[in-house]
């Protein structure tokens, strides 16, 4: 059978594998390396961030100060001066829409993505 | 075979693979740039999504106030943790008089009511007394004693809470009511029916991960309008998988949504009215109802009902699909109605 598939056909089947992982690689990595992470406090916004960067930002709240830090595509509220520390413990977030709030600082950290196709929103 | 059947089926591949490409970049309708606003209430993030094309922004912008407005007023009636608030009032006075409250207030004691009658008792509104002793919001959460949980187990029982015309009474010293596994949900569908009336066709209330979705024309799973990632139980910032639906609610209850770990254990706040302990078998509980006030009492009630009566009660509720999660030989399993799985994808099975 083998010898019966013609150059073209390969040039076909391949650009058409081609196009499949270009469109996986474009949705999956390109889409969330664009993402922004805004940081507001008290409905200001204080700091923009790129999540594909690393960063390690200090935020005044109107509690006390807060550390969110920003690596490996993904976000968090690593340190807080709250009562609770539920900011913290809600650990890291990736997609976009997503938002970790610290209450007690008025404080949310929210990504933005680049491309903003589509309807999405998280549960859990 | 012909080299002619080759090239067909080359062509077929193409045919097949061209739609997978082009599913990226169409097959989501471009709602344009929707107008989003978070905010904080009931001691979580709110988040409101317009997505109707051609909206006037201001006028958006102050209708989302209005709902902003309307879930803190849910929020200032129905709160525990005011002591100025209807139900803050009606459990300072445990034990001493009755309350007045609004009709809407008392509407809500009923529904909570019923739903312990539901559930058999496995869900309780007037769990609070153990709340206040395991202190999930408070600074440093730790496992309360024996006896400190002992001596609240006889406060817990909804038969107790007395509703006389406009009046609640709670008989005993140190009782509460807790609203708060459906309050959430309450304020979404409240929000959400501000937004229709004000002629908003396309829209998402989401407050701390349950959500109310409208879209006009849809309806739940049937529909592929928004997409809804879950969250993964245990490893932070990464997702279970995703499903898509149309108008109706989500609503996830977890074991890890508050909760700390005190040698080695894991202590969530679902208690079991009946050990004062949180509530083992399962992990979470994701539901899609037709409403969001269901949607969350229900995904509390399934968990503190363990997975076998849960997922009868799941089956047996019109109009409910979801999926249950526990943990099975230190992994991950998953118990699915047949509609949600079907809908179902897995996180890193697709795309």
């Amino acid at each position: 059978m083998r010898q019966y598939i013609t150059t073209a056909d390969k040039i076909l089947m391949v650009v058409s594998a081609c196009l499949i992982v270009a469109s996986y690689v474009f949705a999956n990595v390109v889409a969330v390396q664009g993402s922004v992470v805004v940081i507001q406090v008290d409905g200001v916004t204080v700091h923009k961030a790129l999540l594909s960067e690393t960063h390690r930002i200090t935020v005044k709240g109107v509690h006390g100060e807060l550390i969110v830090e920003t690596r490996e595509l993904k976000v968090a509220i690593t340190q807080a001066d709250c009562p609770n520390h539920i900011c913290v413990k809600t650990g890291w977030r990736s997609r976009s829409g997503e938002v970790i709030v610290c209450v007690p600082n008025k404080a949310l950290v929210r990504i933005i993505a680049a491309d903003q196709k589509g309807v999405r929103a998280t549960t859990g | 075979m012909h080299p002619t059947d080759n090239r067909s089926m080359s062509v077929i591949f193409l045919l097949f693979s061209l739609p997978a490409f082009l599913l990226f970049f169409s097959c989501e309708k471009d709602p344009g740039t929707p107008i989003v606003r978070q905010g904080t209430a009931m001691n979580t993030y709110v988040g409101v999504s317009i997505y109707d094309a051609g909206t006037d922004r201001g006028i958006a912008n102050a209708w989302i106030d209005s709902a902003f407005a309307e879930i803190k007023r849910v929020e200032g009636m129905a709160t525990d943790y005011s002591d100025t608030s209807q139900v803050g009032r009606i459990n300072a006075l445990a034990g001493l008089d009755s309350v007045q409250a609004s009709p809407e207030l008392i509407a809500l004691v009923r529904l909570g009511l019923h739903y312990g009658k539901m559930s058999n008792g496995a869900f309780d509104i007037a769990i609070k007394p153990l709340v206040k002793v395991w202190d999930f919001l408070g600074a440093t959460p730790h496992v309360p004693s024996k006896a400190e949980i002992q001596a609240k187990l006889p406060l817990i029982d909804d038969h107790l809470v007395s509703i006389a015309g406009d009046k609640v009474y709670l008989p005993r010293r140190g009782m509460g009511i807790d609203l708060g596994a459906y309050g959430k949900g309450y304020a979404i569908d409240r929000a959400v029916q501000l937004l229709r009336r004000a002629g908003y066709k396309e829209l998402i209330v989401d407050i701390g991960g349950k959500l109310g979705i409208y879209w006009e024309g849809t309806r739940m799973l049937d529909s592929t309008a928004a997409d809804v990632s879950i969250r993964h139980p245990r490893r932070s910032g990464e997702y279970l998988g995703s499903f898509r639906m149309g108008t109706g609610a989500v609503s996830t209850s977890g074991d890890y949504e508050r909760f700390f770990i005190e040698n080695g254990i894991r202590y969530h706040h679902l208690l079991d009215p009946a050990t004062g302990f949180p509530m083992r078998g399962i992990v979470s509980v994701t539901l899609v109802t037709p409403e969001a006030t269901w949607a969350d009492a229900l995904s509390t009630i399934v968990f503190l009902l363990g997975r076998e009566k849960g997922m009868e009660l799941i089956k047996k509720s019109p109009g409910v699909d979801g999926m249950i999660v526990y943990e099975s030989a230190d992994t991950l399993a998953l118990d699915f109605t047949p509609g949600f799985r079907r809908r179902f994808v897995m996180a890193g099975s697709h795309d």
